[in-house]
């Protein structure tokens, strides 16, 4: 069984540096094809139209897609994506001052939104049927409704232009540098405490509901209904043998949001100033900076490929059918 | 336990309270909240607004400009510049610099900076943001100063600039921030662009760079070794990055920021409400227009034949179109009346520029429907719209996306038009595809935003060579004004300069190569407790070494 697991995995992780390179290669075209350059940025009455032209010719490659792409992958292969148009630097050395903070960010929400949904939902299927159960479900809609923009602008009207207990943007106060360690922990834990609560907001319905129904059904299925007849306490029959079975489901919903987490989360970046990816890949959209749109891209998707064999590997840990389901 | 944990948890909240209070602003620094970050700190690359605003307070220029309020027109100061003379026939300048500026590194700054800024700035090389900029100096084919034929360097602090021979040069021309060249002239010229100095340049302006965290904030402090420095000067400034404008009103409705610019009218009221708030009006240079392509863009294309349009070619057809078109109702009812009626490319703000007899074409629907009838335009179909020689009076207007201003303005001028009979279909397109489009003439109609530039420079865009004119995107021609504008290059005194450009102003008026929709007010919030601002159509932070916190 081991030798074909590892053989499994094997597979996986070659088929996904195909799809990885089939979908950066879709994007190069994409990018390349499109009208425009990264010269618009720069067009303004205060710039002379001889310049103007040397920029266009400088962002217009003379040489055909073929060849472009050809250049493109060799450089690829070596780790180079080439210098972003509006930063005037290596791709790389832009995306490294935005990484750290969206892996990170992503993490801290991704565990933030499961760990409370968990708990939601085990607390809500423990009290089936009551006013508490009720409200929770309800509010969960409301919440699902509620788009992130809104969610943010609440907060900071609440925490931080009433209350006056969270900042209002950034992800750090100007001075960190000053500021011990313990200081400067704090001063980004203040910081992230909204954001963190907006991204979740959006997540944690979801993964209540897909939790919540889950337990539900596992908690009146046949095998359950005959541990509880052999006289099992409900506490062990929950944590021992409803909650390991209704995982998988989540955990392969999970496995896709937290690629999409590690991709940036745009409306809260914008809303609170915080310098993630996502803010970054749309900059680069709008400003036509092909070499950082691709950097951006290629990071996207690894980040998404990368936690979806994750998710199927806890999947399995957890649950060896679908090991078994996947090699039959 | 309960009662436990709800005081645990009371506790967390007061320290965490208690530890990190939401930024604030203090005696002697002022945050000022801007969009997004920059990418360079070098006067070479400060091609967006923010990035000239912060390297202008980095680096000196030889002389300044202001805004005369009371004169309506830009007056020149003394900066690194102490005294200048200029030969009688204006063909070159002796500049004498202050023997008293130093570098942030303690170098002093000399002709030679001076002279190498100025090579820097015209090398093709660079890229400058001031590249091809260089038309009264004497250049090559390349566009870079020729600098054998065009400095004489006297000695440390005096130098002579020469320049074209009726070239018209003014002190514009030498205003640009001087670099330090024991610095650059180490680094090849095609790293200037990658080079650290855009990151850590050696200054000398009336701040120095303390800090610069990424995508949260720059901060700026004052240079006491600046000849620009006095006492009682703002310590500190703090650029502030928020990206998202409701946040940006937040902060500064919250006490957070001090000065945000660009205020949306819809939130005039809220901070008129808040007593430590003042609203200052920026009177724009700044204005929204609708293009009419004057000729056929396809014919044009194929053949460089410079054909009428076939909708907009006739003059009076233009007139009716800006007649048929409410532009009062989006500056009374979308801009709360924060802007004024454009007449054309000059605004009042230059008094002495600004022709007042202009027509004001003001929305008359019955008056356009003359217009076009006498054209020749008529629904003789009956299908409630007005054609000629069988070609209905439809077209498509371009507006870029994501300016909820135009695209409030489309909607009421799409309904006008429907009045007089023209159907006109709105296209939202993204910006790098309407540019492009513009350049190509592949447009009947559109709607976008343009500034006059100080000193007013028309010839950028109305002059009818379209290979050299880029920014023609109408493909204006009026020989008059080809002929006024040349007349604009030779020596000629500011008087007549004036009189010259109101004489465009009124071709350009009765012409209506496009329709000239508002000028845009910069609506400025600030603190109470900033003194000395001035609302100056060059930007409002630009001088703020003279501010005081009260």
């Amino acid at each position: 069984m081991r030798i074909p697991i590892i053989y499994l995995y094997i597979q996986r992780i070659l088929a996904s540096i195909v799809i990885l390179f089939l979908v950066v290669s879709l994007i190069f075209i994409i990018t390349r094809l499109q009208p425009g350059d990264a010269s618009s940025s720069f067009i303004s009455p205060r710039i002379s139209p001889k310049l103007i032209e040397q920029i266009k010719s400088d962002y217009k490659t003379e040489s055909g897609i073929a060849k472009q792409y050809f250049a493109f992958v060799t450089n690829f292969i070596q780790g180079d994506f080439g210098i972003s148009f509006s930063y005037r630097k290596p791709v790389i050395e832009v995306i490294k001052n935005y990484l750290p903070f969206t892996i990170i960010f992503g993490i801290v929400t991704f565990l933030f939104q499961l760990i409370v949904s968990f708990f939601l939902a085990v607390i809500s299927v423990k009290t089936r049927g009551t006013f508490f159960d009720r409200i929770i479900k309800k509010s969960n809609i409301v919440l699902y409704s509620t788009p992130a923009f809104v969610t943010g602008l609440f907060f900071l009207l609440i925490f931080s232009l009433q209350l006056k207990i969270f900042p209002s943007s950034g992800l750090s106060s100007l001075d960190i540098y000053q500021k011990s360690w313990g200081g400067k922990i704090i001063d980004y834990i203040f910081h992230l405490t909204l954001p963190v609560l907006t991204l979740s907001l959006t997540l944690i319905p979801i993964y209540f509901k897909l939790l919540r129904d889950n337990l539900d059904n596992l908690l009146d299925a046949a095998f359950i209904v005959n541990l509880r007849s052999m006289g099992m306490k409900e506490n062990i029959i929950l944590f021992k043998h409803v909650i390991p079975n209704s995982l998988p489901p989540l955990i392969s919903s999970a496995g896709i949001d937290f690629g999409f987490l590690l991709s940036g989360a745009l409306i809260t970046e914008i809303i609170f100033g915080l310098p993630g990816m996502g803010r970054l890949t749309v900059g680069a959209i709008f400003a036509n900076d092909y070499p950082l749109i691709l950097g951006c891209c290629f990071l996207a998707s690894a980040f998404m490929i990368l936690s979806n064999l994750l998710a199927d590997i806890i999947r399995g840990m957890i649950d060896r059918r679908s090991i078994k389901g996947m090699l039959e | 336990m309960k009662q436990k944990t709800t005081l645990a948890l009371f506790i967390f909240v007061i320290v965490f309270a208690a530890c990190s209070k939401p930024e604030r602003s203090n005696r002697t620094n002022i945050i000022i909240g801007i969009s997004s970050d920059i990418q360079s700190l070098s006067p070479l690359y400060s091609f967006v607004f923010d990035e000239g605003t912060i390297s202008e307070l980095l680096f000196l220029s030889l002389v300044q400009h202001d805004w005369d309020e009371a004169e309506g027109t830009v007056k020149t100061e003394a900066m690194l510049a102490k005294n200048w003379q200029w030969e009688k026939d204006g063909s070159s300048l002796k500049i004498y610099l202050r023997e008293d500026a130093f570098w942030s590194d303690g170098i002093p700054c000399t002709a030679e900076d001076v002279v190498f800024s100025f090579d820097v700035y015209s090398d093709p090389v660079v890229q400058s943001r001031a590249y091809g900029s260089f038309e009264k100096f004497n250049t090559d084919s390349d566009g870079r100063i020729i600098i054998g034929e065009t400095f004489e360097v006297l000695n440390p602090y005096e130098l002579i600039i020469k320049f074209k021979n009726n070239s018209n040069a003014t002190l514009f021309d030498i205003d640009y921030s001087i670099l330090p060249k024991h610095i650059l002239e180490k680094v090849p010229r095609e790293e200037f662009k990658r080079d650290k100095f855009n990151h850590e340049p050696v200054t000398n302006g009336a701040f120095r760079l303390e800090r610069w965290e990424k995508e949260l904030g720059i901060i700026l402090a004052a240079n006491p070794k600046s000849i620009l420095y006095r006492e009682g000067m703002i310590e500190q400034i703090i650029f502030k990055i928020i990206p998202d404008y409701n946040n940006r009103i937040l902060q500064l409705l919250n006490n957070e920021i001090d000065l945000i610019e660009e205020v949306k009218p819809e939130d005039v009221g809220k901070i008129r409400d808040k007593e430590f708030l003042r609203l200052g009006f920026v009177k724009g240079r700044e204005y929204d227009y609708i293009g009419w392509n004057n000729i056929d863009g396809l014919v044009y294309n194929r053949n460089g034949v410079r054909q009428p349009h076939n909708l907009f070619g006739d003059r009076s057809v233009r007139q009716a179109l800006s007649m048929a078109l409410n532009r009062s109702e989006i500056l009374d009812n979308y801009l709360l009346g924060f802007g004024e009626i454009g007449l054309g490319p000059v605004p009042g703000i230059f008094k002495q520029e600004y022709n007042t007899d202009l027509i004001r074409f003001d929305y008359d629907l019955e008056a356009a429907r003359k217009l076009l009838n006498d054209a020749g335009w008529k629904d003789s179909n009956g299908d409630g719209y007005i054609d000629k020689d069988g070609i209905e009076f439809k077209f498509d207007l371009q507006v870029p996306v994501g300016n909820p201003r135009r695209k409030y303005a489309a909607e009421i001028f799409y309904s006008d038009l429907k009045k007089i009979g023209i159907e006109m279909r709105v296209n939202f397109i993204d910006m790098g595809l309407f540019i492009d489009g513009l350049f190509e003439k592949k447009y009947d109609a559109w709607m976008v935003g343009w500034v006059t530039q100080v000193p007013i420079n028309l010839a950028v865009q109305w002059r009818s060579d379209l290979e050299n004119t880029p920014f023609n995107f109408i493909s204006y021609k009026n020989e008059k004004v080809d002929s006024l504008l040349s007349l604009l290059e030779m020596n000629i005194d500011k008087h007549q300069e004036n009189e010259i450009l109101k004489k465009i102003q009124y071709h350009t008026n009765i012409d209506q190569p496009v329709t000239f929709l508002y000028w845009l007010d910069n609506v400025v919030a600030y603190h109470s407790r900033l003194q000395g601002l001035k609302f100056s159509p060059l930007g409002v932070v630009i001088k703020c070494w003279q501010w005081r916190i009260n």
